[in-house]
């Protein structure tokens, strides 16, 4: 299992766009992929998951992978949230 | 005996197939996705659906199950149906920038809904001066559980038919 947390820069935070965009990237992956805030885990292939946890500019979020892809899974996705800038 | 087994898979396998029906969450004219004024929504990359220009300021359940997500700026509501589809009502267009001024949230999240019931209450008049745009998106988020889409057009009242799903058969 890997896991990284970051901090989101998105201006609106994990959105319909930015939410949209890194569900899509996630689904590349073949590992169980994870995002938490405060506690709370959402599958990070669906993107009404990934949108109920509300995450805002300035969150602290974790990104977690279990699986055959999971080392490159959380490096791709983490660099993607830190990029999302709106 | 075995045959009875059988037969019983295949009625079974029929009932998973059955159709669910999307309703619209407000009145109003219907635009096909591919014009949503948002590339998010017009390619699809949020999911496939349709969306509404809204003519009433009630937005209600478009299907029946959990409220997975109601967002806190009120406008955006998501639903998961008991058959595990997800179903998206993005109020507007980057309305997210309005941080909820002109929304009033009717319901909670993580409560059950039935179709028709009052998610979020609209200041239209305030919404048409301060929205970029009033396009209202209804998208299926999950649509690798899909097997089959059905769209409406033209004018639509809050509960008519906007989509026809038929589902994948389950795992």
């Amino acid at each position: 299992m890997v896991e990284k947390t970051i901090q989101v820069q998105a201006e609106s935070g994990l959105h319909a766009r930015p939410a949209s965009l890194l569900v899509r990237e996630a689904g590349q992956f073949q590992s169980q992929l994870t995002l938490t805030k405060n506690g709370k885990s959402v599958d990070l292939k669906s993107i009404l998951g990934v949108m109920s946890l509300a995450v805002s500019k300035g969150d602290e979020v974790t990104i977690r992978a279990e699986g055959v892809d999971e080392a490159e899974a959380v490096e791709r996705l983490a660099a993607m949230c830190e990029q999302f800038a709106e | 005996m075995l045959k009875n087994l059988f037969k019983r898979g295949a009625d079974a396998s029929v009932a998973a197939k059955a159709e669910l029906t999307i309703c619209a969450p407000l009145s109003g004219r219907i635009v096909p996705i591919g014009e949503v004024e948002d590339p998010v929504f017009a390619q699809c990359m949020v999911g496939d659906g349709i969306a509404v220009v809204p003519a009433s300021d009630c937005v209600v359940a478009p299907v029946s199950g959990t409220l997975t997500h109601l967002f806190p700026t009120g406008h955006a509501a998501g639903i998961t149906t008991p058959e595990g589809l997800e179903v998206l009502v993005h109020v507007g267009l980057d309305t997210v920038e309005l941080k909820g001024e002109g929304f009033t949230l009717l319901a909670q999240q993580g409560q059950q809904v039935e179709r028709g019931t009052p998610l979020i209450q609209l200041d239209l008049p305030r919404l048409q001066q301060t929205a970029r745009s009033l396009q209202t998106p209804v998208i299926i988020t999950n649509m690798d559980k899909v097997d089959h889409l059905e769209k409406a057009a033209g004018e639509v009242a809050a509960g008519d038919w906007v989509m026809k799903v038929r589902m994948k058969q389950g795992d």
